[in-house]
């Protein structure tokens, strides 16, 4: 009997729509959708796709503390899978986080065999690189025909409990593991080798790759707050009640920009966080514990600070991938400066 | 007798002994026992003994201190052992001279606090008996020891400097 | 200077009633072993066992390993300021007992000490699984401080080898090998064509239980200094360290110092070898600003392009490894780092406990947080009671059967830093 695959898509690759359809609730489709097709060819006899779980990004991302996560393992778990494969995402963000997730929820839950594949730059492919194997593709779909054969052949070894072997060898992205082997030489001998092509200029490599820290230097401290324009920059997840930018209650892959315009506090009635990280109670009866613009206000009132902004920058801490972070500051960091602020206060929970 | 011991609100740590208040510009922080008893009545060194504290709630301390204006003095993973491997953990501070510069003392302390949840977070520690403790106490003490008793840090810290 | 390594092959060992070699057999008489190590009245007990590779014996808790020297020709002795005078060694002949060790056992301290399976599967980590093993066993006197039990047990070790040595004399090498490094300008002439290249020896030195030792003086009272790479080979540094098993720069280690063995190999074919700079891991953070900073400027001194970096330990040293590297690159001189990882349980942390940009060529000696079966043994050399306390188990980790599992830091030199093994690790 051949082995169950069940294949998880979004919106988009099942043909359903593009953004606009980015709201769909889940639904399970018999046998292969859309690019189920190329992987169907690849992964060959013996191993059938059952289903093909379909789900909108938007859904996804807005619904996980509503239990998008476990709803969907419901749905794979009744097609009684041997093995799971989402995507591939390639560049699409959201998307990719939709795959890692529930990849790795089904690998901790189901405890079967999971592979996924997107694009290095994928929000996703930094938070689960460490936890999902995930084959590493181009950043356009064209790529799947070089990719599917990739993710097929990584699946049907994990389903056969073949030696998984390294990154280079299957493609996947680097997880970061380290694991032991016996080299054929010893390291000492390999040690003087290196050192003479470094001598000589010639191409090296390093056994350990060191960390890239991605250090920033910190800013001068200001001269004058007397006349200092401050601005609020959250990560906390305070938003406008009803959350019109859909910003995501964790692994936020946008930001907001939201009017403090003319208030001396912010109320509860103009604002609520939608953090997935901590207790929301509090911050709910009072978005002051999280951006304290009535402090703030007050500092403003007696001349200690210069100006309170306008407007505070939000988005969610919880789960987001250092890439989107990133991101997101040089987005938002040129229209601090060309509103002339002097400094932010990077405001957490 | 014993020293007693105090911080007040600041952070600013005193040292009062025999009803003397005495500033001191070096400070041991440690949840070693032998290594209170062992600077309880140091002229220049004062000690902030976590009585009940573990090997983090040291770091978690010399971390508070350093944002507090004090430098490391030795390095806070000392030793061969790993924070798993070791109950205690002892660290000199000074709010005189600074050896390096609060950025990479920074880098230092949270480096090992990092290090402390590598080791730990999800593994069960060693059984230790008694007399593993003691000598655990014991080789706390003699690595920063070797600081202390080292030539330059041994003159510093008889100068008061 | 010069020395003339004659190796004369150990195949087996056995007891006897005299102690000697004969056709490459060590044959030991244990009582008068025992009795040598016992003139220390510091220890009440000396048992002596043998260990053979393929045996289905264990031998812990391991405190050092040896292997017996003696000086034939020039002056000093093998252990020089420890087992004899200060005099200057690395010159002249020196005979090794290739293949036989001595190892030391005991209950050093309480937490207490690496493993080494003679056979099965954590053999394969080991060196001293593949050698003829003399396990001397102490008993310490009741009630002696630790540090002067520490020094107790280390003096053992060497007085064992000091005295099975003694039959090295009348042997004839099975393979001589000579090593040269001549003074600087004249180093420097010989090969004027091939690349100058040094090795960085950090020794470890923070403490009790943490002490390396240079002709007899504890390594962390030294400032950086320069060596003729012939002296490590007469013994003149002795390992005072007894922690982090899998690590440990054991004595044999140094007299068998790999990167030095394999820069001798390349010396006058393509590197020039011009000697060794020894500096310190100390505790005190101005030490290690200074030291770091005469380390650089020795290889800038005697005009290095490039040299080979290792380490003693985890954590304190690997700052003094990153600062070496940092400022040695600074100076100009390209620099390979040599040494084991430690990324936690789950292999997904950061391997060191320090970093910097300029260690960009890194050699691994393996993840020595990997979790391994160990075997029931059908003899154990020393005691299997701690096993819970040791590096590398935890609470449980033991089964009643006597196997247990650990990881691989608990067993002796299994990712020595050094670069003697073939163990690696990769990112998966």
């Amino acid at each position: 009997m051949s082995k169950r695959i069940v294949h998880y898509i979004n919106q988009f690759f099942a043909g359903i729509g593009g953004e606009d359809m980015a709201d769909i609730a889940p639904e399970v489709r018999d046998g292969v959708v859309g690019p189920g097709l190329a992987l169907k060819a690849a992964l060959g006899e013996g191993y059938e796709i059952v289903a093909t779980i379909i789900c909108g990004d938007n859904y996804f991302g807005s619904n996980i503390e509503k239990g998008v996560v476990p709803e969907l393992l419901k749905l794979i778990d009744a097609c009684k899978p041997d093995g799971f494969i989402a995507g591939p995402a390639f560049n699409a963000g959201r998307y990719g986080v939709a795959c890692g997730t529930i990849a790795k929820a089904v690998q901790d839950e189901l405890h079967i065999p999971v592979v996924t594949g997107m694009y290095e730059e994928n929000p996703g492919a930094d938070m689960f690189r460490k936890d999902v194997h995930i084959i590493a593709t181009k950043n356009s779909s064209a790529d799947m025909r070089r990719s599917a054969p990739l993710m097929a052949k990584l699946l049907i070894k994990k389903l056969e409990n073949q030696e998984v072997l390294g990154p280079d060898e299957e493609g996947y992205l680097p997880r970061g593991i380290r694991v032991n082997y016996f080299n054929e030489r010893r390291g000492s001998e390999r040690a003087v080798e290196l050192l003479l092509k470094k001598i000589a200029g010639e191409p090296t490599y390093t056994d350990y790759p060191m960390p890239v820290i991605d250090r920033v230097a910190p800013a001068p401290a200001l001269k004058d707050l007397k006349t200092a324009r401050i601005a609020l920059v959250t990560s906390g997840g305070i938003v406008p009640q009803g959350n019109p930018d859909h910003i995501e209650s964790s692994s936020a892959t946008k930001w907001g920009k939201y009017s403090i315009e003319g208030m001396d506090h912010a109320d509860k009635k103009d604002f609520m966080t939608i953090h997935g990280g901590y207790d929301r109670a509090y911050i709910t009866e009072d978005p002051d514990l999280c951006i304290p613009v009535d402090a703030l206000r007050n500092l403003e009132k007696r001349g200690v600070i210069g100006k309170l902004m306008d407007y505070f920058i939000a988005t969610t801490g919880t789960g987001t991938a250092t890439n989107s972070a990133k991101r997101f500051g040089e987005e938002f960091v040129p229209m601090l400066k060309k509103d002339k602020v002097d400094a932010v206060l990077l405001v957490s929970t | 007798m014993r020293a007693l011991l105090r911080t007040n609100g600041a952070g600013r740590i005193k040292a009062w002994i025999g009803g003397e208040t005495v500033q001191k510009k070096y400070q041991l922080v440690t949840n070693n026992e032998s290594a209170m008893k062992a600077y309880a009545n140091h002229p220049h060194i004062g000690v902030t003994y976590l009585a009940r504290g573990s090997y983090l709630d040291v770091l978690i301390t010399v971390r508070d201190r350093v944002h507090e204006g004090w430098h490391l003095m030795t390095h806070p993973q000392a030793s061969n052992l790993k924070p798993n491997q070791c109950p205690y953990k002892t660290v000199l501070i000074a709010n005189g001279r600074e050896v390096q510069s609060f950025a990479r003392d920074v880098e230092l302390i949270e480096g090992s606090i990092a290090a402390f949840h590598k080791f730990t977070d999800g593994m069960r520690p060693p059984a230790w008996s008694q007399k593993a403790l003691r000598d655990f106490q014991t080789v706390d003490l003699a690595v920063v020891e070797s600081a202390v008793n080292g030539s330059l840090l041994r003159q510093m810290i008889s100068g008061n400097i | 200077m010069k020395l003339e390594l004659g190796k004369i092959h150990i195949k087996d060992v056995q007891f006897a009633d005299e102690t000697r070699i004969k056709d490459g057999v060590l044959y030991v008489n244990a009582a008068e072993l025992s009795a040598e190590v016992l003139k220390d009245d510091r220890l009440i007990g000396c048992r002596i066992e043998l260990a053979r590779p393929g045996e289905s014996v264990r031998i812990t808790p391991v405190k050092d390993v040896i292997e017996p020297r003696l000086k034939m020709q020039g002056p000093g002795v093998v252990f020089p300021g420890v087992m004899g005078k200060v005099t200057q060694v690395g010159e002249g002949v020196t005979y090794c007992m290739d293949g036989a060790c001595v190892i030391t056992v005991g209950q050093i301290v309480g937490f207490q000490e690496g493993v080494i399976d003679m056979s099965g599967p954590a053999a394969d980590y080991c060196p001293f699984s593949k050698t003829q093993n003399v396990c001397v066993v102490i008993e310490p006197k009741e009630g002696l401080d630790t540090h002067v039990y520490e020094s107790a047990g280390r003096m053992a070790g060497l007085s064992a080898a000091s005295y099975l040595a003694k039959t090295l004399k009348d042997q004839t090498p099975d393979e001589t090998t000579v090593y040269e490094t001549k003074p600087l300008f004249e180093q420097a002439a010989q090969y004027p064509e091939l690349p100058r290249v040094g090795y960085i020896h950090m020794l470890q030195s923070q403490g009790l239980l943490h002490d390396t030792y240079y002709y007899g003086v504890d390594a962390k009272q030294f400032i950086p200094t320069i060596m003729y790479p012939t002296e490590i080979f007469d013994g003149a540094i002795i390992s005072g360290n007894c922690v982090a098993p899998c690590d440990k720069v054991t004595t044999y280690h140094h007299e068998h110092n790999p990167v030095i063995e394999d820069l001798y190999r390349q010396h006058g074919k393509t590197l020039n070898f011009m000697g060794v700079i020894l500096t310190n891991e100390n505790v005190f953070l101005m030490d290690k600003e200074r030291h770091s900073d005469m380390t650089a400027k020795l290889c800038e001194y005697i005009g290095l392009q490039g040299v080979l970096l290792t380490e003693e330990g985890y954590g304190n040293p690997d700052t003094d490894l990153m600062m070496n590297c940092k400022k040695t690159t600074q100076h100009g001189v390209k620099v390979v780092i040599i040494t084991d990882e430690f990324p936690g349980r789950d292999g997904k942390s950061y391997s060191l406990a320090d970093v910097c940009k300029e260690a960009d060529t890194m050699i691994s000696c393996g993840n020595g947080n990997i979790v391994i079966h160990f075997p029931a043994m059908e003899h154990v050399i020393g005691m299997q009671d701690y096993i819970e306390m040791q590096i590398g188990g935890w609470v449980g980790c033991k089964y009643d059967d006597g196997s247990f599992d650990a990881e691989i830091q608990i067993i002796i030199a299994s990712t020595i830093a050094n670069g003697f093994n073939k163990l690696c690790a990769r990112g998966y």
